[in-house]
């Protein structure tokens, strides 16, 4: 990351400078503990083979450490889930590529018109989609079940999908970010008798890493954890994502923490690997596209 | 357009398609074109605008005069019952008993435990994640991990959060078996005083790290000159943050601040998963309500009338904040 307003890191070589770098250090360590901490004691119990009991102290370093209560969970071999989580899993899988593919192809076409194309309409239909923002899913929710309940999409995975593939957030995202490349390549290209389509497949999209990736990573973390819309919809629990297995099988118990712990750290798997190999655009595609300070 | 297709590779043919296109401009033929290549590009997204926000909406608001069969998925018009029926007896008639007792009203007792949620979460996750997004602005030594273990709590779904916590609070969970020798141990989540408590450490753990990531692109855009600037003066840290960046942050800080407060409104997954809106509904928030209205007990017609209740709630602050906004910005 460049641009750094540096300070108290930057401090001279004295003893002085090098408290005051130790002091923050100490600060942000206190925090990263505050923030990371519990997912280290929910996976140091996941670990417990046998079960993690109240004691007083409360021990929270495995004795034994054993993978028996993933492989539980996921084979659904505990009294606390009858069904394998391998196909909530999945589910969740399908739910969020399927509606985070869709959302990168519809929003980068729409970002792109709204940034480079005139056309008449365009200033009204950017300010409605904005206006999008401010609209609380819930009060969606009980129209689209009623239609959905009409087509036959209840209780269907293309009916958990569909309205997360609208975003006012993605559009205006895109847009923002084609309106800072430089338009000479694309003016070139047309001229050299490149379609507008050419222009936006040869040209723009290569250049708009950043923002696909940014733009990826929301989506497909808000819908890896989507909660209310699949628990409305998904009526048999073949179909629950992630999310809502877990809120659902938890009000069955009180008592398997182990387990349930273990099953909280598989849905948190892949959204940690996520974000750890692309949190370099992650920032930048925040810093070009968004919110300019 | 063959003409276009046609590849220009001489200068005189390029030449040639200059004054082209200029001509094709003053008579207005590429305005014609781009109307139809512009509406090619947003078709998908305004089908899906109109199908998933804008009919929906509507529909929402025709379904809340009504008394709704989900079954039948037809309903009959009964006027303002359903508002009505929601909002009373209003709180004034009562001297606000509503707001103590959750069997007056179940509607205010729902927004007066959001407000209690919002004015409890919304400060300290904005300050939170200002505070570590200022140190992490810094050139500091294992800046990847730190920003990583501040934005753990974000990748974690609201549902498993809670599932998480609810342990940790638990009667006999970590938290208590901490508390226990000093006599402190309490049953967090069981108790209606401090279930709500609960659910805002919840929130306020989780929301830090979004609102952190905001601040840094915020920060980075802050010329680097400023800063120089305030040093040739003499600035300290304080006066640096308080005349440069503070300042430099403000549409940052706008949009952090909006989009807490619409997400504080509209709190739900937490408080379902971690204690189902009991004990004795000191956790049912307003969207759990019309979850629980909707859904589980399948009055649609209620459900809509206070979705759309909540809506004009959260339109009233969001066009409140933009409009102090406004009147802020005439002073600099």
């Amino acid at each position: 990351m460049s641009g750094t307003h540096d300070t108290i890191f930057e401090e001279p070589d004295t003893t002085q400078g090098r408290l005051e770098r130790l002091g923050a250090h100490a600060y942000l360590i206190v925090i990263a503990l505050l923030t990371a901490g519990p997912y280290l004691i929910m996976v140091s119990i996941s670990l417990m083979g046998n079960g993690w009991n109240p004691v007083v102290p409360p021990k929270l370093i495995p004795e034994a450490v054993s993978l028996q209560n993933y492989i539980d969970v996921w084979a659904g071999q505990t009294a606390l889930l009858d069904q394998p989580f391998s196909g909530f899993f999945i589910n969740s899988l399908i739910y969020a590529v399927g509606a985070t593919l869709t959302v990168l192809v519809v929003d980068t076409l729409a970002g792109y018109a709204f940034a480079r194309l005139e056309f008449a309409g365009r200033d009204i239909s950017f300010l409605a989609v904005i206006a999008t923002l401010m609209i609380s899913p819930m009060i969606l929710f009980v129209p689209l079940y009623t239609w959905f309940n009409q087509f036959g999409l209840v209780n269907t995975r293309i009916g958990v999908i569909l309205p997360h593939t609208f975003t006012g957030f993605g559009v205006f995202l895109m847009r923002q970010f084609i309106k800072t490349l430089p338009s000479d390549l694309e003016d070139a290209a047309l001229i050299d008798g490149c379609s507008r389509f050419g222009v936006f497949w040869r040209v723009v999209i290569p250049m708009m890493k950043p923002a696909l990736v940014t733009l990826g990573i929301i989506t497909f973390i808000t819908v890896w954890n989507s909660f209310l819309w699949p628990l409305v919809l998904a009526r048999d629990s073949a179909l629950y994502n992630l999310p809502v297995a877990l809120g659902f099988f938890q009000g069955r118990t009180s008592t398997l923490w182990a387990p349930l712990m273990a099953a909280t750290a598989i849905t948190l798997v892949p959204m940690v690997i996520l974000f750890i190999s692309m949190q370099k655009y992650y920032v930048r595609g925040f810093t070009i596209g968004g919110i300019k300070g | 357009m063959s003409f276009e297709e046609s590849r220009t590779d001489t200068d005189a043919e390029s030449a040639l398609f200059e004054v082209a296109t200029s001509v094709k401009q003053q008579l207005g033929i590429n305005r014609d074109q781009d109307n139809l290549m512009g509406w090619m590009f947003v078709l998908p997204n305004v089908v899906m605008f109109l199908v998933f926000l804008l009919g929906p909406v509507l529909f929402a608001f025709f379904i809340s005069f009504q008394d709704w069969n989900i079954l039948k998925n037809e309903g009959t018009w009964v006027g303002l019952t359903n508002y009505i029926e929601i909002l009373q007896p209003w709180p004034w008639e009562n001297n606000f008993a509503a707001l103590k007792d959750p069997t007056v009203n179940l509607w205010w007792y729902s927004l007066k435990n959001t407000a209690v949620y919002a004015i409890g979460t919304v400060p300290l996750q904005i300050f939170g994640g200002l505070a570590i997004a200022l140190l992490l602005d810094k050139r500091v030594r294992g800046k990847k991990i730190y920003r990583a273990a501040y934005f753990m709590p974000v990748m974690l779904s609201g549902a498993a959060s809670a599932v998480m916590w609810r342990w940790f609070l638990a009667a006999d969970g970590v938290i208590n078996g901490l508390l226990e020798p000093i006599g402190l141990a309490h049953n967090w989540a069981g108790d209606p005083a401090t279930a709500l408590g609960g659910v805002m450490l919840m929130a306020i753990w989780g929301g830090i790290g979004s609102n952190m990531i905001f601040f840094l692109a915020g920060l980075q855009n802050i010329p680097e000159e400023l800063y120089e600037a305030a040093r040739i003066d003499g600035a300290s840290d304080w006066e640096k943050f308080r005349h440069v960046t503070w300042p430099n942050l403000g549409n940052t800080s706008f949009f952090v601040i909006v989009m807490a407060i619409i997400s504080s409104f509209q709190v739900f997954g937490i408080a379902l998963a971690f204690s189902a809106g009991g004990p004795y509904y000191s956790t049912t928030t307003s969207v759990l309500l019309i979850y629980q209205r909707a859904f589980e007990e399948g009055q649609m017609g209620v459900g809509a009338a206070m979705a759309f209740l909540l809506f004009i709630l959260i339109f009233a602050f969001s066009y409140y904040q933009y409009r102090y906004r406004q009147s802020e910005e005439v002073d600099y």
